[in-house]
C-alpha cells in the first residue's frame, strides 16, 4: 500500500472511530455544563449498543436501530437521574450503578435471549451514505472523508445542535446556569433539578447514540464493546474546554490514537493486551500533559 | 396606602429546632423605603424570604392590596411583583451583565433560539432607563461588587417588581457606593416602588428610610416613622431596654489612647508585592506595615483596595512576589500553628462560612481542629478536654449550640461568635470579659499575632462589644493584634493605629487620637487625600 | 436515636429490601423454576459447612477492600481504581511468595502482604499524586489506571508468569505450606478473616481516635478549612489514595493466601466494585463495613448458587449490585415529597456551588 492509502485508511478510520466519542462526548457535555461529572456514560453507550442492534435486525431499518439505541440509553439515564436527582443521591455512585446495571443487563439479556454471553451476530442493514459511492473514489480524501456511515456524519450536525442547544436556547441557559449556579435559577423562578434532569437524559440520548454507532456498523454486538469510551469522552471535554467544536477535535485525536493501533495490530507483533490498553494509556496521557499545560499557564 | 401586609407569620426550622418568626406581623405601603431592624437570629431575613416565597410560613397570611396571597416558590413573588436581593449574590458566572439581568425572559426568535442582540439591547436598554452604571457586555466574573448589586437589583427591575427587598445591601459595599445606592432607592421608591431594606445598623436606617418595623425574638415590635427615631431610642428598641442589663454580655469600656509599646515587632511587612491574575496587576504594591506586641492596628481599604489579599497573604493563600514577611523577626510560618499556642497566630477570616469554619462537623470538633497538638496528646485524641474547649467556647461567648451540635444548623452570628471564641478566648487568659469566669482552655499562651478581619461582621451590637472587649483583653496581654475591616466605625472603635490602604498601598497612617478625623481617613481610603507623603509608612509613629 | 439516625436506618433498610427484592424479581423474570432458584439463591449459602464458609471467606477481601474505598471517601477522594490496585497486588504477592520456596510461612506471607500493599498503594498515590500536582481529577485517573493495570496483569498472567503446567490461564501455585491455615475444612475460609476482622478494628480506631485520622476526614468535609487549621489537604491527598491503594493490593494477597493460592486471569474481577457498594451500605464506618460485607458476600454467593444450579446467569448480581449503588446514597426516599429547592447531594463538590457570589 501506498502512503497516501495508508494515510486515508487511518484517517478514514480515525472518522469512523471518532463518532461514538463525539456523541458520548456531546451527551456527557450536557451534564458537565449543568454541575454533574457523568460517569454513567460508558453503561449507556453499552446499552444503546445493545438494543439499537437488536432494534435494527428486528425492523431491517438502521434509523429503527438508531432512534431505539438513544431511547433505550435515554430510559437507563432518566432512571439513573431520577435517582441521583429526587433522591438526592450522589452522582458519582448511581454513575456506578448505571455502569454496572448495563453490563449486568446486557449480559443477562443476551444469555436468555440468544443463549450466549459472548458475540452476537445480526443480519440489519448498515447505514450507508448515498453518496459513498461516487465520492469515495476520490483519492486520499474520498477514503478519509467520503466513505463513511450516514452516522458519521450525523454525529457532525450533533456537534452544530449541541452547540446551538447549550448556547442559544432558554433551555440551554437554564442548564448553563445550575451548573454555575443553581441558587440563581431558583431565584428566577426556575427548578434546577428539572434542568439537571434533562441533561442527564439528554446525555442518556447521545451516549445511546454512540452505541448504535459502534454497534449497527458491526451488526453485531460484543460485550463490552464501549471498551472505555465513554471514560475517554469524559477527557475529551475537559480536554475541548467543555465547547462542542474542540470537544470533536479532542475526540479526532484520539480516534486517531485508536485508528493507528489497530493499524499496528495488523502489521506490528504486540500482545492484544497492550492494543486494548492503548485507549487508557493514551486517554491518561493526555490528561496529564493537558492538566500539566493549564497548570503551567495559570502559574504563569 | 396599604400595599402589603404580613399577618401573624409563624416559621420553626426543625433543623435549628427554633422560631425564626412567631406572630410576625408587617405592612408596607407603595412608595416607601422601610427598613426592617433587628439583631441576630431577629428573624428579619425569614420574614422578607417569606415574604418574597423562598420560605413557606407555618401559619399567618400574606395580603397584596387587599387580596390574600399563597406563593409556591419565588416565581410567585416575582409574578405579584415582589423580589429580593440576597446578601450573597446571585450572579451566574459565565454569563455577562445582560444575560444575568435577562435570564430566565430573552427575548427569542424562531420560537427556540435566544435572540443575543435584542437581549443585549433589552439589557442596555433597562441600565439606563433606571441609572445604573453597568456595562451589560461585561462578564459576570469581571463585574464589581456594587456592579454585581446593580445586575442583582436590575433583574428584578427587568421583571417589573414594585416591591424590592434587600438584604444588609451595604454590608459588602464601600462607603463611597452606599451612597450611590442609596440615591438610587430614593430615585425607585419617588416612583412608586416599595424598597425593604434589611439591616442591623442603625445609623443606616436613619439615613436611608422612611419608615422602620423593628423585629426581636421572631415578631415585630412595632412600626414607626424614622423621622420620630433618635439613634439611641431605636437602639433601645432593637436591643430591648430590658435585654440589655440582663441578658447581653456587658460591653467593655472605649479605648483609651496608649502610647505606642516599643517592642520589636511582631509582624513586619516589608516592600510586599502581590500579583494576581495573568497580567500581574500589583494587589499590593511595596506595601509595609508592622505590628508591635501589645498594639492594635487597624487597616481600613475599600474592596479592591488590597484588603482581602493582605488577608490571604497572611493567610498563607498568597505568595508575595516581592518583599518579606517577618513574623517574631524569622520567617512567616507556612502554615498557621494553634492560635493559643505560643508562637501561635489567631486568625479571624472574613469568610467564616467556607474558611472559618466546617458545617458538616460539630462545634467540638471545629473547636479542636487548630491546635490538634493539644487535644491529641501523642497522636490520640483527648475527648474529654475536647468536649470542655467546645463547652468553653459556647460559655464564653454565649453561643447558642451544645458541643455536639453541627456548626451547619448554627446561625451565621453564632458561628462568627464561635470563631472569636476559639480565636482569642480559649487560651489560659480570660480575655476582659468581666464579669464572666475564665473560660478554662487548654494550657497555653494567648497568640503572639492576632489576625482579625471583619471580626463582627453579622454579631448584634452586644456580641460586638464583648468581641472588643475580648480583643483588648488579648492587646493588653501582649498580642500583637492586626484588625483588617471595610467598617470604618469598626476601626476607629478598636484600632490603637490606623492605617488606610488605597490600590494596595498605605495611603494613610494615623494614631486613633480624640479628634481624629473621620473624613480624613475616607479621603485617603479613595486616594484622595492628597499627596502622601513620601515617609509615611506603616510602622510606629512617634 | 435521633430523627436523623432513624432517618438513615429508614434509607438503608429500604435499599436492603430493594436488592433483595430486585433479586426475586431477576428470578421471577429469568429463571424456569421460580422456587427452586430461590431456594438457591438464598437459602443454599446458608445451608451447608462447605457454602457457609465459602461465604465467610468471600468476606475477607471485601472487608479490606472496603476499609481502602472508606478511607479514601472520609477525605473526599474517589478511589475508583480497587479492580487494578487488587489484581496486581494478588500478582505481586503471588510473585513473592513463588521466589521464597524455602522461607518460613510467616515470612513469605508478612512479604508477599507488604509487597502487595505496596504495589497497591504506589498505583493509588500515583492518582493522589496526579491530583495534588496537576489537579487530574482522582475519580478519573484512577480507573484510567487501574484499566491499564489490569491489562497489564492480563498480559503478565497469561505471558511471562502462565504456569507452563497448566491448560488455564494461571500462575503457577504457591506452595500449600505458605498459605493461610484453613479454619473451616471442607470450605475454604482460612485465619485470614481474623486479620480482615483486626484490620476494621484497626480502622474503626485510626478513623474515630486518631489524630491521622481526624486530620484525613477534616480535610475530607473541607478543604479550606482544613488548610486554616494548618492541615496540608495536598499531602492527605496522596497519603488516603495510596493507603486506599494499599488496602486494595492487601485484600489481593489476602485472596491468594486465603483461598486461591495462585493469580488466574481475572480471578478478582468485581471485588473492587463490590468493596465501593460495601463500604457505602457502611456509610464510610470501619465497624459497619463487617456487617456489610456479609450482606454482600451472601448475595453474591446466592447468585454463584444460582448459575450453578440453574439456567440463570451470575450476572444478575450485577444488577442487584446496581439497585444497591443506586439507593444506598439517598438521602430521600423515594415517593417522598421534595421540600423546597435544592439538590445539594448532586453536585461534584462545593467547589462547583455558590458561583461568583
Amino acid at each position: 500500500m501506498s502512503f497516501p492509502d495508508v494515510a486515508g485508511t487511518i484517517a478514514g478510520n480515525a472518522f469512523d472511530a471518532m463518532t461514538p466519542l463525539v456523541f458520548a462526548a456531546l451527551g456527557g457535555l450536557f451534564t458537565e455544563l449543568s454541575g454533574m461529572l457523568n460517569i454513567a456514560l460508558e453503561g449507556l453507550i453499552l446499552t444503546g449498543a445493545f438494543f439499537g442492534v437488536i432494534a435494527a435486525s428486528l425492523t431491517q431499518s438502521a434509523f429503527a436501530g438508531f432512534a431505539a439505541a438513544g431511547m433505550a440509553a435515554a430510559i437507563l439515564a432518566w432512571v439513573y437521574g431520577a435517582a441521583t436527582i429526587r433522591l438526592k443521591a450522589n452522582v458519582f455512585v448511581t454513575g456506578l450503578a448505571a455502569n454496572i446495571f448495563a453490563s449486568g443487563l446486557t449480559v443477562v439479556l443476551s444469555n436468555a435471549w440468544f443463549g450466549t454471553k459472548s458475540v452476537i451476530a445480526f443480519k440489519s442493514p448498515a447505514p450507508a451514505a448515498p453518496f459513498a459511492a461516487t465520492l469515495g473514489g476520490i483519492p486520499f480524501l474520498g477514503e478519509a472523508l467520503f466513505s463513511h456511515d450516514l452516522i458519521v456524519y450525523a454525529s457532525w450536525i450533533a456537534v452544530a445542535a449541541t452547540s446551538a442547544l447549550a448556547f442559544r436556547t432558554r433551555a440551554g441557559m437554564r442548564m448553563r446556569a445550575t451548573g454555575a449556579n443553581a441558587e440563581a435559577v431558583v431565584a428566577a423562578g426556575f427548578d434546577p433539578d428539572a434542568s439537571r434532569l434533562l441533561a442527564i437524559v439528554l446525555s442518556g440520548l447521545f451516549c445511546g447514540f454512540a452505541g448504535a454507532s459502534l454497534s449497527l456498523p458491526l451488526s453485531a454486538y460484543v460485550p463490552n464493546m464501549s471498551a472505555g469510551r465513554g471514560w475517554i469522552a469524559l477527557v475529551a471535554i475537559y480536554l475541548g474546554a467543555r465547547r462542542p467544536g474542540r470537544i470533536a477535535i479532542a475526540c479526532f485525536v484520539f480516534a486517531l490514537a485508536e485508528s493507528y493501533s489497530n493499524y499496528a495490530q495488523g502489521t506490528l507483533k504486540i500482545p492484544t493486551e497492550f492494543i486494548l490498553a492503548m485507549p487508557y494509556a493514551a486517554t491518561l496521557a493526555a490528561l496529564v500533559i493537558g492538566s500539566a499545560l493549564e497548570r503551567a499557564r495559570n502559574s504563569r | 396606602m396599604q400595599k402589603i401586609a404580613l399577618e401573624n407569620i409563624d416559621k420553626f426550622f426543625p433543623s435549628s429546632r427554633s422560631w425564626a418568626n412567631r406572630g410576625a406581623n408587617l405592612t408596607l405601603e407603595a412608595g416607601e423605603i422601610h427598613a426592617v431592624v433587628g439583631e441576630n437570629g431577629a428573624g428579619k431575613t425569614t420574614l422578607m424570604r417569606i415574604l418574597a416565597g423562598l420560605e413557606k410560613p407555618d401559619s399567618g397570611r400574606i395580603v397584596i392590596d387587599g387580596e390574600p396571597v399563597v406563593f409556591r416558590g419565588p416565581a410567585d413573588a416575582v409574578a405579584r411583583g415582589i423580589g429580593m436581593v440576597h446578601q450573597h449574590f446571585l450572579t451566574i458566572p459565565g454569563f455577562s451583565a445582560a444575560e444575568n439581568i435577562v435570564f430566565g425572559e430573552e427575548p427569542r426568535f424562531a420560537r427556540f433560539f435566544v435572540d443575543r442582540k435584542a437581549l443585549l439591547a433589552n439589557a442596555a436598554e433597562a441600565v439606563r432607563r433606571f441609572g445604573f452604571a453597568v456595562d451589560p457586555a461585561k462578564p459576570a466574573e469581571a463585574l464589581t461588587v456594587g456592579e454585581r448589586q446593580q445586575v442583582e437589583i436590575l433583574k428584578l427591575l427587568y421583571r417589573d417588581c414594585e416591591v424590592l427587598i434587600l438584604d444588609e445591601p451595604t454590608s459588602v459595599l464601600p462607603e463611597r457606593e452606599i451612597g450611590a445606592l442609596f440615591d438610587t432607592l430614593r430615585k425607585l421608591a419617588g416612583e412608586g416602588r416599595t424598597i425593604v431594606i434589611i439591616t442591623h445598623k442603625v445609623r443606616e436606617v436613619l439615613r436611608i428610610a422612611d419608615t422602620v418595623t423593628v423585629m426581636r425574638n421572631g415578631a415585630a415590635v412595632g412600626r414607626r416613622r424614622a423621622a420620630e427615631l433618635s439613634e439611641r431610642a431605636l437602639s433601645d428598641l432593637v436591643m430591648g431596654a430590658d435585654a440589655r442589663s440582663s441578658t447581653a454580655p456587658q460591653a467593655a469600656p472605649a479605648p483609651k489612647h496608649r502610647p505606642a509599646p516599643a517592642l520589636p515587632p511582631a509582624l513586619e511587612l516589608s516592600g510586599v508585592t502581590v500579583r494576581r491574575g495573568q497580567h500581574g496587576r500589583a494587589r499590593l504594591n511595596a506595601l509595609s506595615l508592622s505590628v508591635a506586641p501589645g498594639e492594635i492596628v487597624g487597616v481600613c481599604a475599600l474592596s479592591g483596595n488590597g484588603l482581602a489579599e493582605l488577608e490571604d497573604l497572611l493567610a498563607g493563600v498568597l505568595k508575595p512576589s516581592g518583599g518579606r514577611v517577618r513574623f517574631l523577626g524569622g520567617r512567616y510560618p507556612r502554615r498557621r500553628a494553634a492560635p493559643w499556642r505560643e508562637n501561635g497566630i489567631a486568625y479571624v477570616p472574613s469568610d467564616r462560612m467556607r474558611r472559618g469554619s466546617c458545617a458538616d462537623r460539630s462545634v467540638a470538633e471545629n473547636v479542636i481542629a487548630p491546635d490538634r497538638d493539644t487535644y491529641f496528646p501523642a497522636g490520640f485524641l483527648d475527648s474529654g478536654a475536647a468536649k470542655a474547649a467546645a463547652r468553653a467556647a459556647i460559655d464564653a461567648f454565649s453561643v447558642k449550640a451544645e458541643p455536639d451540635s453541627l456548626v451547619g444548623e448554627l446561625s451565621g452570628g453564632n458561628i462568627q461568635k464561635l470563631i472569636l471564641a476559639r480565636e482569642l478566648l480559649l487560651a489560659g487568659g480570660s480575655g476582659s470579659a468581666e464579669g464572666r469566669t475564665p473560660p478554662r482552655g487548654p494550657a497555653g499562651k494567648p497568640a503572639r499575632l492576632c489576625v482579625l478581619c471583619e471580626p463582627t461582621w453579622g454579631l448584634d451590637q452586644a456580641s460586638t462589644e464583648f468581641a472588643y472587649g475580648a480583643i483588648r483583653g488579648r492587646r493588653d496581654e501582649g498580642s500583637a493584634i492586626l484588625v483588617l475591616s471595610s467598617d470604618l466605625d469598626e476601626i476607629l472603635a478598636l484600632s490603637d493605629r490606623i492605617l488606610a490602604l488605597h490600590g494596595g498601598s498605605i495611603a494613610g497612617a494615623w494614631e486613633n487620637r480624640p479628634g481624629l478625623s473621620r473624613e480624613e481617613i475616607g479621603a485617603a481610603m479613595l486616594g484622595a487625600g492628597g499627596p502622601i507623603p513620601a515617609h509615611v509608612e506603616g510602622g510606629p509613629c512617634d | 436515636m435521633t430523627d436523623g439516625n432513624r432517618r438513615k436506618a429508614g434509607l438503608l433498610l429500604f435499599t436492603v429490601a430493594a436488592a433483595v427484592g430486585s433479586a426475586c424479581v431477576l428470578l421471577l423474570l429469568f429463571s424456569k423454576s421460580f422456587a427452586e432458584s430461590l431456594n438457591l439463591f438464598f437459602v443454599a449459602p446458608l445451608a451447608n459447612r462447605y457454602y457457609l464458609g465459602n461465604l465467610a471467606a468471600s468476606m475477607v477481601p471485601l472487608i479490606v477492600a472496603a476499609l481502602g474505598v472508606s478511607f479514601a471517601f472520609e477525605s473526599r477522594n474517589f478511589n475508583l481504581g480497587g479492580e487494578g490496585q487488587i489484581y496486581s497486588g494478588a500478582l505481586a504477592a503471588t510473585l513473592v511468595a513463588l521466589a521464597m520456596p524455602d522461607s518460613a510461612p510467616l515470612a513469605v506471607q508478612l512479604a508477599a502482604c507488604a509487597a502487595a500493599a505496596a504495589l497497591g498503594g504506589a498505583i493509588g498515590a500515583l492518582s493522589g499524586t496526579l491530583k495534588q500536582r496537576l489537579g487530574v481529577d482522582e475519580l478519573i485517573s484512577s480507573f484510567l489506571l487501574s484499566s491499564l493495570v489490569a491489562l497489564i496483569v492480563d498480559y503478565l498472567v497469561t505471558g511471562p508468569f502462565q504456569d507452563p503446567a497448566s491448560n488455564f490461564q494461571t500462575t503457577r501455585a504457591i506452595a500449600p505450606a505458605a498459605a493461610f491455615a484453613k479454619i473451616f475444612p471442607p470450605s475454604s475460609l482460612s485465619a485470614g478473616i481474623f486479620a480482615a476482622l483486626a484490620a476494621a478494628l484497626a480502622g474503626k480506631a485510626v478513623m474515630s481516635r486518631t489524630r491521622f485520622g481526624f486530620e484525613l476526614r477534616l480535610c475530607g468535609a473541607s478543604r479550606e478549612f482544613a488548610r486554616y487549621s494548618g492541615i496540608d489537604s495536598g499531602t492527605y491527598t496522596v497519603l488516603s489514595m495510596a493507603l486506599s491503594g494499599a488496602l486494595h493490593g492487601l485484600a489481593g494477597a489476602l485472596m491468594v493466601f486465603g483461598s486461591y493460592g495462585k493469580v488466574m486471569k481475572g480471578f478478582s474481577s468485581g471485588v473492587g466494585w463490590s468493596a465501593i457498594a460495601v463500604s457505602l451500605i457502611a456509610r464510610n464506618d470501619p465497624l459497619a463495613i463487617v456487617p456489610a460485607a456479609a450482606f454482600y458476600a451472601y448475595l453474591d454467593s446466592g447468585a454463584k448458587s444460582v448459575m450453578l444450579g440453574s439456567d440463570v446467569s451470575s450476572e444478575i448480581v450485577a444488577i442487584v449490585q446496581a439497585v444497591i449503588f443506586l439507593l444506598v446514597t439517598a438521602t430521600r426516599l423515594p415517593f417522598e415529597r421534595a421540600m423546597g429547592p435544592g439538590g445539594h447531594g448532586v453536585h461534584r463538590n462545593g467547589a462547583k456551588k455558590g458561583g461568583a457570589s
